[in-house]
């Protein structure tokens, strides 16, 4: 009989970690919540962005990297599987500069970037003429750039989509509207615990958005996280004009470009609210001045995840062995690496040595003399 | 962006908006109304102004001519987008534009329930509020061959409005089944309650009777075949199918409420499984719940027909001006008693023509064919695809077929996609997809300037 | 001609679609005149399906055209005036 893994948890992190553990040949069970709850994997950019991470963390700079990396593969072999088509496109990015003091601060990150990557750096600044080049339709108000060819983008809404089919091809249930309480112990068997039901299991990843720093609780893991609301603006159907994303304006494959970048704290409830949206709105004119004309089909606003440092947590139980816990920002730039090897790893007992500078034990308090 | 100020906006103006405008201007409140259509009417009472050889409705004029009168502010061509608290943002002609109101009473009204049957998205397919909005609003008529085809007193009201300009249908082919007259009959008790209605139904029959103009009942599986435009219309009646050769097909199966503005403005609503369509949660007849200083009246809270929509018009207002503090609570006790009980008795009279003419065309009766999504092109058997493969809740399967995000954001598909959830999943998640402004497509400018905004950072994933 | 119009002793103005001159009806809507002269089709679906008006009260967004210079101009809630000039989405 196969070893038995459950994900608490359906979002793209959780499915991702449950394809990886289903591919090992175990029987997996993925715990959902409800289509209608606050879901960070249907509120995101769908941006595979590298260029900004770990500035002055070099694990998670290379972390990111890796991941990246492993995208092309993993996106061709959902294709040739689910026969659904992501949108991934993936051959460079851009962060666009619009006035000196952003030029500044942009370089020093850069600066930052290389110091650390060394040989490896793949980040540069560019001027104003570079990024006309790969964006003729960039406004006489962009000043330069930070470019990095690893950076790119993908539908995330399909990606769930993908991911759910290719669960449930390779036998992955999951089930919707079952909400786990606690992990725990009965005797020497790993159990996670519900309304109503006690489950078994041989591995278990608490892979839960906000709701990862409760459940983890109970299994001795600190894993804190807040929340970050982020509001975004979507146009109407345009021909090909924006070939490159940035972290502020992409445009998708259906021609809707999609554009606000906000990091919005002390929020609970996913609204859109004026004054954000209308920033949004300026900042894209001044990027992209053909946007003046352009129709708004829908705006919204999203509570995403953030770890307390900002970079991803991936910790194991010491309480209940077997259990996991894995949270992080940057959920679809990290889907291939959550995919392809950190499910290997838990389904071999252990976290890779790679992460264990994204542990939870800097979340310890060190105890005073 | 200059802001004026009024006591109440009201946005809509058919019946219950132009009745509510009346109410209120009586009361000697400022108000003003925003009108997404270039002239005042909404959809019944539409071209009411008009110059015109024929007279539909006559029981509008009245009320029209008291809305002309009443020194109402009236904005036609208005979008309403947005709403910051006392502050409407709308659109007239491209420009952005805002006004702040103490009180708004919604009155947006209804709109065609979306038929889904194959060939549905064809040229040459319209709704039969289509015909009604052409022959009212513009004076044009269909010419060739046109059928009118489904559910509802609508079918048989156009073709005896389209005869009497000289228009007249190749055949009238009527989805409601004939069991449900007698089915509905003990509730038919409730017509009584009010005579106008019953008659109004009687005279009706009758006249389309007396045209000669050919007739199906219990007709179903209806199909408009052809390949970018309909050229026939093929169906089964009692247990012969026939096909029709068409120039122009109009669909009709009943109304639902058009509540997109309520909803990105907060107001919740509720799935009514028997009517297949949701209705506005209010505190009492009016209040919108959930939200301060919103008032809402006719048919975008609940199908409740015309003269409904007039009555709630009269106590949206009444309702508003106490809350205003603007009439005292005997004056405003006195005016909504009458009104209260008369809305009573109507309501009581509907109940016998919603069981008869519940829909007929839905969803879940479709082939996989059937669009169901125009906009993004999703077909009835995407959805039941996508349902088998675990995506089971109304945001799931939008999320993954772009279902509801196309230009009409929803409009014409959200009723038809909840009603396939919740007849193939019994545990399906009803919950409507959320909205939020801007309600109607602005431009990005017109969001640049909405508001001066904030610093924004431009920080990076 | 799918329609016509019944009142011939309205005003008449001329607009023009697609560059061609078209005799409309004051009082009337752009998306009614354009269907009053056999146009077939306002605009294409993403799959390049033509589409035309369908519910002729601004719900259903598919007879949006160029009025004028503006986009996505809802051809129903419009109402023809002298001069006005209508073109389908230069997306298509």
């Amino acid at each position: 009989m196969s070893a038995r893994g459950i994900i608490i948890g359906g979002g793209i992190v959780g499915l991702s970690i449950a394809l990886g553990l289903a591919a090992t040949g175990m029987e997996v069970l993925v715990l959902d919540g409800n289509d209608a709850d606050s879901r960070a994997s249907y509120g995101n950019a769908g941006l595979i962005w590298v260029q900004s991470k770990g500035v002055d963390h070099l694990p998670y700079a290379r972390w990111s990297r890796r991941s990246a990396s492993l995208w092309p593969e993993f996106s061709r072999e959902l294709e040739d599987t689910t026969g659904i088509d992501v949108e991934y496109q993936q051959r460079g990015g851009l962060s666009l500069c619009i006035d000196a003091a952003e030029m500044a601060a942009r370089r020093a990150m850069v600066d930052r970037v290389a110091a650390q990557l060394g040989s490896d750096n793949d980040v540069e600044m560019v001027d104003a003429a570079y990024v006309r080049e790969r964006i003729p339709q960039a406004g006489p108000r962009v000043l330069g750039a930070s470019w990095c060819p690893s950076d790119g983008h993908v539908n995330p809404l399909l990606l769930m989509g993908a991911l759910r089919k290719r669960n449930a091809a390779l036998g992955v249930r999951i089930l919707t509207g079952k909400k786990a309480t606690r992990v725990g112990m009965d005797g020497s068997h790993l159990t996670v615990y519900g309304d109503g039901f006690s489950l078994r299991a041989d591995r278990v990843v608490i892979a839960a958005g906000l709701a990862t720093q409760n459940l983890a609780a109970t299994a001795g893991m600190t894993v804190p996280v807040m929340p970050i609301r982020g509001q975004i603006v979507v146009t109407e159907r345009l021909k090909p004009l924006i070939g490159y994303p940035t972290p502020t304006t992409r445009q998708a494959r259906s021609g809707s470009i999609i554009f606000g970048n906000s990091h919005e704290t002390d929020v609970e409830s996913p609204q859109t609210t004026l004054p954000v949206l209308a920033s949004h709105a300026q900042r894209a004119v001044t990027e992209f001045p053909f946007l003046a004309s352009t129709r708004i089909l829908r705006c919204w606003g999203a509570i995403r995840v953030m770890p307390k440092d900002g970079m991803p947590v991936y910790a194991s139980s010491k309480t209940c062995p077997g259990a996991y816990a894995v949270a992080c920002h940057s959920g679809i730039t990290l889907t291939a690496i959550h995919a392809k090897i950190i499910s290997a790893s838990i389904a071999a007992g252990e976290l890779p040595a790679a992460v264990n500078t994204f542990s939870d034990e800097r979340f310890h308090v060190v105890p005073t003399a | 962006m200059s802001s004026i100020s009024y006591d109440i906006a009201v946005i809509g103006a058919g019946p219950a908006g132009m009745a509510a405008a009346v109410q209120a201007c009586r009361l000697g409140l400022s108000v003003a109304i925003l009108d997404d259509q270039p002239a005042a009417g909404g959809q019944i009472l539409r071209g009411i102004n008009r110059p015109s050889t024929l007279n539909y409705e006559k029981w509008g004029h009245p009320l029209s001519q008291a809305f002309l009168a009443s020194g109402a502010t009236h904005l036609a061509g208005a979008a309403v987008w947005a709403r910051e608290e006392s502050r409407l943002l709308y659109s007239i002609g491209g420009s952005a534009r805002s006004l702040n109101a103490h009180a708004l009473i919604l009155a947006t009204g209804s709109m065609e329930r979306p038929a889904i049957v194959p060939g549905n998205s064809l040229l040459g397919v319209v709704t039969v509020g289509a015909l009604q909005a052409l022959i009212k609003g513009s004076g044009c008529v269909p010419e060739g061959r046109f059928v009118l085809v489904g559910n509802g007193p609508l079918l048989l009201l156009c073709a005896s409005q389209l005869v009497e300009a000289g228009a007249r249908p190749e055949a009238i082919i009527q989805t409601t089944p004939a069991s449900r007259f007698l089915n509905a009959l003990p509730l038919a008790i409730g017509l009584l309650s009010d005579p106008k209605f019953l008659v109004d139904g009687l005279r009706l029959m009758a006249r389309v009777k007396r045209l000669g103009i050919p007739l199906y009942s219990g007709a179903r599986d209806i199909s408009i075949i052809g390949r970018d435009h309909a050229e026939a219309i093929q169906f089964r009646t009692k247990d012969r199918t026939i096909e029709m050769p068409v120039d122009l097909v109009a669909l009709h199966d009943g109304v639902v409420p058009n509540d997109n503005l309520a909803v990105s403005f907060g107001a919740n609503t509720t799935w009514n499984s028997r009517l297949q369509c949701y209705e506005m949660e209010t505190q009492g007849a009016t209040k919108v719940a959930g939200l301060d200083g919103v008032w809402a009246a006719g048919d975008t809270v609940a199908i409740h027909g015309g003269y409904q929509a007039v009555l709630s018009g009269k106590l949206a207002a009444l309702e508003a001006a106490f809350s205003l503090g603007r009439i005292d609570a005997k004056t405003h006790g006195m005016a909504i008693r009458p009104l209260l009980k008369q809305r009573k008795r109507q309501l009581a009279a509907r109940r016998f023509v919603d069981s008869v003419y519940a829909p007929t065309l839905l969803p879940t009766l479709a082939s996989d064919d059937a669009m169901l999504c125009r906009c993004e092109e999703v077909t009835v058997g995407t959805i039941r695809r996508k349902i088998e493969q675990g995506n089971t809740g109304t945001r799931a399967i939008k999320v993954t077929t772009r279902c509801g995000m196309g230009p009409c954001q929803g409009r014409q598909c959200t009723v038809s996609l909840t009603s396939l959830l919740a007849s193939e999943l019994p545990l399906a998640t009803l919950e409507r997809p959320s909205l939020r402004f801007p309600a109607r497509p602005i431009t990005v400018a017109e969001l640049a300037e909405s508001h001066k905004g904030m610093q924004s950072t431009g920080s990076d994933a | 001609m799918l329609f016509r119009q019944l009142n011939d002793k309205l005003k008449r103005v001329t607009i023009t679609f697609e560059g061609e001159p078209l005799n409309a009806f004051e009082s009337e809507s752009v998306a009614a005149c354009l269907l009053r002269h056999g146009v077939r089709f306002t605009r294409l679906a993403p799959s390049g399906a033509k589409r035309a008006p369908y519910c002729l009260m601004g719900a259903c967004f598919e007879c949006t055209m160029t009025v004028d210079g503006r986009t996505n101009v809802q051809a129903c809630l419009t109402l023809v005036a002298e001069g006005m000039t209508v073109k389908r989405s230069s997306n298509i």
